[in-house]
């Protein structure tokens, strides 16, 4: 069974709407789902380079990033109607950008989600304040410099908020193999972490 | 408690990335092609259906029940049959009005409203609406046009079951002249006149060999003239051997009768739906030829030749699983049947009919080479067996099992 990130389609009155959701926001997607060329470009620009840091971060080719953030982007223009101010459009968007991404996994299956790596030696994790230390680029590069299989179970399990269980079902993989992936990129990243902090102070 | 990785998500779902020079005009041109090949995938299942439908509608015309066969001549239906009543056989029936000359006038000259019905509703419109509008029955023939007097008076009947013009009809002493305006009667009893002549032919049976393209130019004997009843008598509708003037002679009879069959030539147009990467289905329209040279011995010692063709409409409907996928090489089996259905038959002048439809079974073995990523030419030779014998003496009624080799060329819509 698939599970996907599904846009609300619970429509919600205007009284109700989140002080997040940006009415231009509203606007866009309104004028978007009309077809209005002007609107979608104006869509494109705000939004495609979140889209495809998403992208990066997944698969972690730039080629491969970019040719799946145009195809999410035209998917977006497709279901632009079923938009509901629930949430921010962007996260919408990013969204929608991950159901795809999740889609591109299964149907390439070209990540072995076994981990067939040697075992390294234990170091200590990084703390929080370090990691604050740690600059946004470096933090993006770290993530998508890791193996396939980890990426992708660390971006759903950390960044996007998926249970085990949920990835499991996602991908088609055990849950113990989604904890095993996770604790061995946990293990990368912390080593990354601490060679950045070493080499830079 | 926040941990460390918090910071990967917090920082993460922010980011953006820098995009790539021309990146705006590369999604552009993408999404463009997305587009077009939206469009086309619209008019390629508009295609598909339109074809479905061609095929479903060619199907129900040609399998739809034939007219019952016309039956044989005798004097009894012979005497059925009305005639073109006299004109002179009108007669008064009942309220009779005065017709004046430019009635009569209006009447025969063709230009007028009397050779259109329509034109008197026509006329009826614009006229009184309190009187009532007449109606002529027009004469194929304007020189048998009859022209009565001017005293001479017609009646006009009111045609009570319908509303509309009335009619003037003829009210003839006899069945017969009543019986030619009765619709229901001219279509069932009168017997189609037909013509059929018939040739004999000799032809050797056996797999192969014969001329793939028939003679079509075989000498045709001289046709039969029904009105000439010198001789034997002469049947003329639905006989079951055509006549010559030699059959018609007492004393002969049809002694012996040889077949001699080309190979058969068919053409068809097919749609193959891709169901798997592996597994397709396709059907379409077949239209497949029997020529014949079918030669008569009479015991009188005379020989009659002359050819018989059979046209054959088929729907295929095969499954085709791919085994083999090279680089621009495919090969495939496929399994499946085909109906057949006889939409004309000739055996010289004579026509025949083979009413029910032919089934048939088979199994192929193509090839198809990819000349672009469209268009591709295939071979698929197959062996087909033969479920049910139709009536007509063609190679297919002679060889249960077939072996053909079709070839053709495919484009992806």
């Amino acid at each position: 069974m698939r599970k996907y990130l599904r846009p609300s389609s619970v429509i919600s009155s205007e009284s109700n709407l989140k002080e997040s959701v940006n009415i231009e926001d509203l606007e866009l997607a309104r004028l978007c789902a009309r077809g209005d060329e002007n609107a979608r470009k104006e869509m494109y620009i705000r939004y495609a380079g979140s889209l495809y840091a998403i992208c990066i971060r997944y698969v972690g080719d730039r080629e491969l990033a970019r040719d799946l953030m145009h195809d999410s982007m035209i998917r977006i223009y497709d279901t632009i109607g079923k938009y509901r101010p629930t949430g921010t459009l962007k996260s919408w968007m990013s969204k929608v950008t991950v159901n795809l991404l999740i889609d591109h996994i299964r149907r390439e299956r070209k990540y072995q989600f076994v981990s067939m790596e040697r075992e390294y030696e234990k170091i200590p994790e990084p703390s929080v304040e370090e990691m604050r230390t740690v600059p946004k680029d470096q933090i993006m590069r770290m993530v998508s410099e890791l193996p396939e299989a980890k990426r992708v179970i660390f971006n759903l399990f950390c960044v996007e908020g998926y249970s085990h269980k949920d990835i499991s079902v996602m991908l088609g993989i055990k849950e113990k193999t989604s904890s095993s992936l996770l604790f061995k990129a946990r293990e990368q990243l912390s080593r990354n972490v601490r060679d950045y902090l070493r080499e830079n102070g | 408690m926040e941990e460390w990785t918090d910071i990967f998500a917090e920082e993460l779902k922010d980011i953006e990335a820098p995009l790539p020079d021309g990146d705006l005009d590369m999604f552009r041109a993408k999404y463009d092609a997305v587009q077009r090949r939206r469009k086309a995938v619209v008019w390629r299942w508009l295609g598909a259906v339109s074809s479905v439908a061609a095929v479903l509608a060619i199907v129900f015309l040609v399998f739809r029940n034939e007219p019952e066969e016309v039956p044989q001549y005798s004097e009894e239906n012979h005497e059925h049959v009305p005639v073109r009543p006299d004109s002179s056989l009108f007669q008064i029936s009942e309220k009779p009005i005065e017709i004046t000359g430019d009635m009569m006038a209006e009447a025969v000259d063709p230009g007028q409203n009397a050779s259109r019905p329509a034109d008197v509703s026509e006329s009826s419109e614009s006229s009184d609406a309190s009187e009532s509008p007449e109606i002529r029955r027009p004469h194929e023939n304007s020189d048998e046009q009859h022209m009565p007097d001017t005293a001479e008076t017609f009646d006009v009947v009111k045609d009570t079951d319908t509303p509309g013009p009335e009619k003037l009809i003829a009210d003839s002493s006899t069945s017969v002249e009543e019986d030619y305006w009765n619709e229901d009667v001219f279509a069932e009893d009168m017997p189609r006149r037909k013509v059929r002549v018939s040739m004999g032919t000799t032809a050797s049976g056996g797999l192969g060999g014969g001329n793939v393209i028939p003679r079509f130019m075989s000498p045709m004997p001289e046709p039969i003239d029904p009105t000439d009843t010198t001789g034997a008598e002469v049947q003329t509708f639905s006989h079951p051997e055509p006549m010559t003037k030699a059959h018609s002679f007492a004393g002969r009879s049809l002694k012996d009768t040889d077949w001699h069959h080309y190979m058969p030539v068919s053409f068809g147009l097919s749609a193959r739906f891709g169901l798997t990467d592996r597994l397709s289905l396709s059907t379409g329209l077949n239209y497949s030829m029997y020529a014949s040279r079918r030669t008569r011995t009479y015991t009188d010692g005379s020989v009659e030749n002359d050819m018989q063709n059979v046209h054959y409409l088929g729907i295929p409907l095969r499954c085709d699983w791919k085994i083999m996928d090279k680089s621009n090489l495919d090969m495939y089996l496929g399994f499946g049947g085909q109906v057949e259905k006889c939409v004309y038959a000739k055996a010289g002048s004579e026509r025949l009919h083979e009413k029910k439809p032919l089934w048939s079974a088979g199994v192929s073995l193509g090839f198809q080479y990819d000349i672009s990523d469209r268009t591709a030419l295939f071979v698929e030779p197959d062996v087909s067996w033969k479920l049910n014998r139709g009536t007509l003496e063609t190679y297919r009624l002679e060889h249960d099992l077939m072996f053909t080799a079709r070839a053709g060329f495919r484009i992806d819509l």
